[in-house]
């Protein structure tokens, strides 16, 4: 992959990204959204940055789930999962 | 290649953040990194866009704006492709159709960080995001399930797709 110049999304950016993304898949229909969504996707090129990390977690959920699934329902499947993770 | 030209430059300077502002509209990277290039081919001096490029006053908004026209247009016309199939999505969301399981959207590392943070999401975000991601649930019938209103549906869904996101960053050092 090519190296990025542009700083990551802030916390911050991410979650007003989330709510987009949210706000977007919440309300198919709606289209008054639009525009309004475009102009903050065009106001900075972090925020389009922000919405593209997003969704890119979101279009993987099933990806991840069927890994859950895959390392076992059980919660030692979990838990191997789990203890692989730093502790918050 | 004329690393010279000082269009090329300002291209190669801003490849990378015009793919990033590309992407959410087209839908993937890869159809972004074509569309950026198709955008340089526009841009480049020589093509007859390209020459009214050399008078613009704000080359890189210019870029930007060809990016985005040529971006929308893809998404437009896929769009018109998938009608019948993605009648109910927004134009933005168009392509939202998930990679064949064998070509997943993560790395092996990735899937396993994600399928770790949903392990470890808070018990009505995990729910929430799987009514809502997977089942297709409505926000309203969320709120009803777990009896809270569809605001707080919302910021469930919002919190979990955050912290998915952000788990897929942990290792990536910063």
């Amino acid at each position: 992959m090519t190296t990025d110049p542009a700083p990551r999304p802030s916390v911050t950016l991410l979650a007003e990204a989330a709510d987009w993304l949210v706000r977007l898949e919440a309300a198919p229909g709606d289209r008054s959204l639009g525009p309004a969504f475009e102009a903050w996707c065009a106001a900075d090129p972090a925020h389009a940055a922000a919405f593209a990390e997003v969704r890119r977690s979101w279009l993987a959920v099933p990806q991840g789930l069927a890994a859950r699934r895959a390392a076992g329902d059980g919660p030692r499947g979990l838990r191997a999962l789990r203890s692989r993770r730093a502790l918050r | 290649v004329r690393d010279d030209d000082p269009r090329l430059k300002l291209f190669l300077d801003h490849r990378a953040t015009l793919v990033d502002y590309a992407t959410p509209i087209v839908g993937d990277r890869m159809r972004a990194e074509d569309v950026v290039q198709e955008a340089y081919i526009r841009f480049a001096p020589g093509a007859a866009d390209g020459v009214a490029a050399g008078r613009v006053a704000q080359p890189v908004g210019y870029l930007y704006r060809i990016v985005r026209n040529l971006a929308l247009d893809v998404t437009r016309r896929r769009q018109t492709e998938d009608r019948n199939r993605l009648q109910h999505r927004p134009d933005w969301l168009a392509p939202a159709e998930l990679p064949a399981p064998d070509q997943g959207l993560l790395d092996r590392d990735e899937t396993r960080r994600m399928a770790a943070a949903l392990a470890d999401l808070p018990e009505r975000e995990r729910v929430a995001l799987k009514m809502h991601r997977v089942d297709g649930r409505s926000l309203q019938h969320i709120a009803d399930h777990l009896d809270v209103s569809v605001t707080t549906a919302h910021r469930l869904v919002q919190g979990a797709v955050l912290r998915l996101t952000l788990a897929l960053r942990d290792e990536d050092g910063a």
